[in-house]
């Protein structure tokens, strides 16, 4: 479905991403693990096209993505739900998922509006709340929310559990997995990896821009180096 | 007396109340003030004066016309002026407009002269009386056209797709390209509509000031004075702000003296800013890291 290859961004004299080549297939969740500045969200940042790469090519559906705007990309179902949610604070919960549905024209928003409610019941009760207002959770649950109603086809997930609360998080990947579970293929970029190892299928680790280790994630729950790295012993 | 002072100073207040809803709306969205808003105005008031006087048209056709002028100017002056350089730091894109005030003045100036000219009226007739107070039919046509523009804007603003989309590309201008909002389409829109809106502030203004291509010095600073008492990214403050300042003009040009009422309006301005330094509808700018 998403096919990444050989990869690299500059920015500037920095490289932040040296030969990344990776796949989502249909249907799965794929992790994309490192630590901070590894180029995890530089990664999902180019496949959105708000960075242009220097060198590499992003298939989606066969199609090549390197020539097609920011806007052509949401258009054909890849959404980004970008890190520290990035929700419009100054809308209400509503005009938030509205302005997520907003390349959209067909009849079916309004149906998922209930769809996006039903996921997330406490956003229905706070639909008329300015969005800055909300608890951290809240937003995440919004941002995750305005993604959704633009009806992807794959998700771009950008560090869903940052600065939540661990019942929170728990929450929050349920649901996640519950998204992928209607058909939405995930890629789920996360610090957090004893979390997502949990709910991916595969999963790749990003150290200084390159792509240090890749397997099933069962396979990687095992692997020592992870274990010491990121499993905490 | 007093009655009289405040109406006339109502109307002469939406006229800046809109030129300043330009300026607000431009600033709000694409974090650009537009120094040649007034100048930009002064052109499409020209234009419609040439459709008057030398193509005879009616006034409300010249109008019309003259403000499909104004948003093709918008239009034009974002596409190749300011889009190359929306990278750049915002002081050089603001110097970039002030260069542009510059060039329409000095252009206008060589193809028009600096003789003011007469500008006429929409409507021209004997004042009616309201009780104390006596109207002009101008002068209600002049608040006609400013509240239906509010109001239309308004609508606009609050209720449409593309008004959504500019309210999320004045706030978060990444995270709006992320829902698919063709940024650089919104900031042309704002653009043209903000032309406009000074356009018609310039044309209902023209009967006062007469048409010369310095016609907008003193309007264009008072906009700005209204969008700052506003609070510069308030939309009703921006309206609000005009009314004021109409008001406060009038009353110190009919009680105090009609040579202070610029220094004195800007000395209130002071003193609200003082008390309240974010203006009358602004926001304090805390913000969460």
């Amino acid at each position: 479905m998403l096919a990444i290859e050989n990869l690299s961004v500059h920015y500037g004299y920095v490289h932040a991403l040296r030969g990344v080549s990776l796949r989502v297939k249909p249907g799965s969740i794929v992790a994309l693990l490192g630590a901070n500045g590894a180029g995890k969200s530089t990664t999902l940042r180019a496949i959105s096209r708000q960075v242009q790469p220097k060198e590499g090519a992003i298939q989606f559906a066969g199609e090549s993505l390197l020539q097609q705007s920011a806007s052509d990309v949401v258009k054909k179902g890849i959404i980004h739900c970008p890190e520290n949610r990035r929700i419009f604070p100054k809308f209400t919960v509503e005009e938030n998922l509205q302005i997520g549905a907003y390349t959209r024209r067909d009849e079916m928003v309004k149906a998922d509006f209930e769809k996006v409610f039903r996921y997330f019941p406490r956003l229905k009760e706070r639909r008329s709340q300015i969005a800055g207002t909300l608890s951290g959770g809240e937003q995440q649950m919004l941002a995750i929310g305005r993604s959704l109603m633009a009806k992807p086809q794959l998700l771009l997930l950008d560090e869903p559990s940052l600065g939540l609360a661990p019942n929170i998080v728990r929450d929050i990947f349920g649901i996640i997995k519950q998204i992928n579970d209607e058909g939405t293929a995930i890629l789920l970029v996360e610090q957090n990896a004893h979390k997502a190892l949990e709910i991916s299928d595969y999963a790749y680790v990003l150290e200084n821009g390159r792509i240090e280790l890749e397997g099933s994630s069962d396979q990687l729950k095992q692997s020592e180096q992870i274990k010491r790295l990121y499993l905490g012993g | 007396m007093l009655l009289q002072t405040i109406a006339s100073g109502l109307t002469i207040g939406c006229i800046y109340g809109l030129a300043a809803l330009g300026l607000v709306l431009i600033y709000k969205t694409t974090d650009v003030v537009n120094f040649a808003q007034g100048e930009m105005a002064m052109l499409t008031t020209f234009v419609s004066y040439i459709l008057l006087q030398r193509y005879g048209l009616p006034y409300y056709a010249a109008f019309l016309l003259a403000l499909l002028f104004a948003a093709v100017l918008g239009t034009v002056i974002q596409r190749f002026i300011m889009k190359p350089v929306q990278r750049a730091p915002l002081l050089n894109q603001l110097v970039l407009t002030l260069a542009l005030y510059m060039v329409i003045r000095g252009v206008a100036g060589i193809i028009w002269g600096y003789v003011p000219v007469g500008y006429p009226e929409a409507i021209s007739g004997e004042p009616l009386q309201l009780g104390q107070v006596y109207i002009k039919p101008n002068e209600i046509f002049v608040l006609c056209v400013s509240l239906l523009l509010m109001g239309v804007f308004y609508v606009l603003f609050q209720y449409t797709r593309t008004g959504l989309a500019m309210r999320a590309a004045a706030q978060d201008m990444q995270t709006s390209e992320l829902m698919g909002i063709k940024v650089t389409g919104i900031f042309t829109w704002t653009w043209a509509i903000g032309a406009v809106l000074g356009g018609v502030a310039g044309m209902l203004i023209a009967p006062i000031t007469f048409l010369d291509p310095n016609m907008m010095q003193e309007i264009a600073i008072l906009a700005f004075a209204a969008a700052v008492l506003g609070g510069f990214v308030s939309l009703p403050g921006a309206v609000a702000g005009g009314l004021c300042i109409g008001v406060l003009e009038n009353l110190i040009a009919t009680y105090v003296s009609a040579e202070l009422k610029a220094p004195f309006v800007f000395l209130l301005i002071v003193l609200i800013l003082y008390v309240r330094p974010n203006g009358l509808f602004g926001v304090s700018q805390a913000r969460k890291v």
